[in-house]
């Protein structure tokens, strides 16, 4: 399984959808494409997880990347609707203190 | 206790194909959902790790498994010259969650070989 990304905008934020497997094969794909958002549409992003099926430490620190990009320009990114066994991994590395997460 | 080789290439392109077969042969063994997930994600871990820290990738990884009724034992291996070292291991995030989510974890460093085991 390889990686999709779907993106649209929610009312005053850019709702962005992995679907599919984040890892060190993919996760340039998702840096390369919300740093693009970033920096064309300068809003708040959210990271819908729903159809994230995997994510390994490469795809963590893809997350931290756009984390710190946004936090620099003074924008919020959030993630959502993370499945059980994913949310785990970011409890295990400590992410889930640094990320705003939310079901 | 069956054994199962899987020699495949160093790319990172081949991680997908590594944890289809680790799921597969893990759920043959009858493990839970869970455990499946944990044993997948651990090996792709340890191939990451090898992936990120030893460059050289003209030779292969090797992973052999050995599944028992109540445990699997998996070592992954980098056939790759080159060395790995002590202060590679500390602070990296996937030997993080390999030790976490693994029953036993251990390494040797010469031979370039990670080994972890998953208990049912």
């Amino acid at each position: 399984m390889s990686l999709e990304i779907e993106s649209m905008l929610q009312g005053k934020d850019i709702v962005v959808k992995p679907i599919g497997e984040v890892d060190i094969y993919t996760s340039p794909q998702l840096k390369t494409n919300v740093f693009a958002l970033i920096e064309d549409n300068k809003k708040d992003i959210i990271i819908d997880g729903e159809s994230l099926v995997y994510i390994d430490s490469t795809g963590l620190g893809v997350l931290m990347s756009i984390y710190k990009n946004m936090k620099e320009r003074n924008l919020n990114f959030k993630i959502v609707n993370l499945k059980p066994n994913i949310y785990k991994l970011f409890d295990i590395t400590g992410l889930n203190k640094v990320f705003d997460i939310r079901e | 206790m069956d054994k199962v080789f899987l020699r495949i290439p160093k790319k990172s392109e081949y991680m997908s194909t590594i944890r289809l077969t680790s799921s597969a042969l893990a759920s043959l063994k009858g493990f839970y959902l869970d455990e499946i997930e944990d044993i997948k994600v651990v090996i792709s871990e340890i191939c990451t790790f090898f992936i990120k820290n030893l460059e050289k990738n003209t030779d292969d990884l090797e992973i052999a498994y050995q599944a028992a009724d109540d445990k699997i034992i998996v070592t992954v291996t980098d056939l790759n010259e080159g060395r790995i070292f002590e202060e590679q291991l500390n602070n990296d995030m996937s030997i993080m969650i390999i030790e976490s989510l693994s029953d036993n974890f251990n390494y040797d460093l010469n031979n370039k070989s990670i080994t972890f085991e998953k208990i049912k």
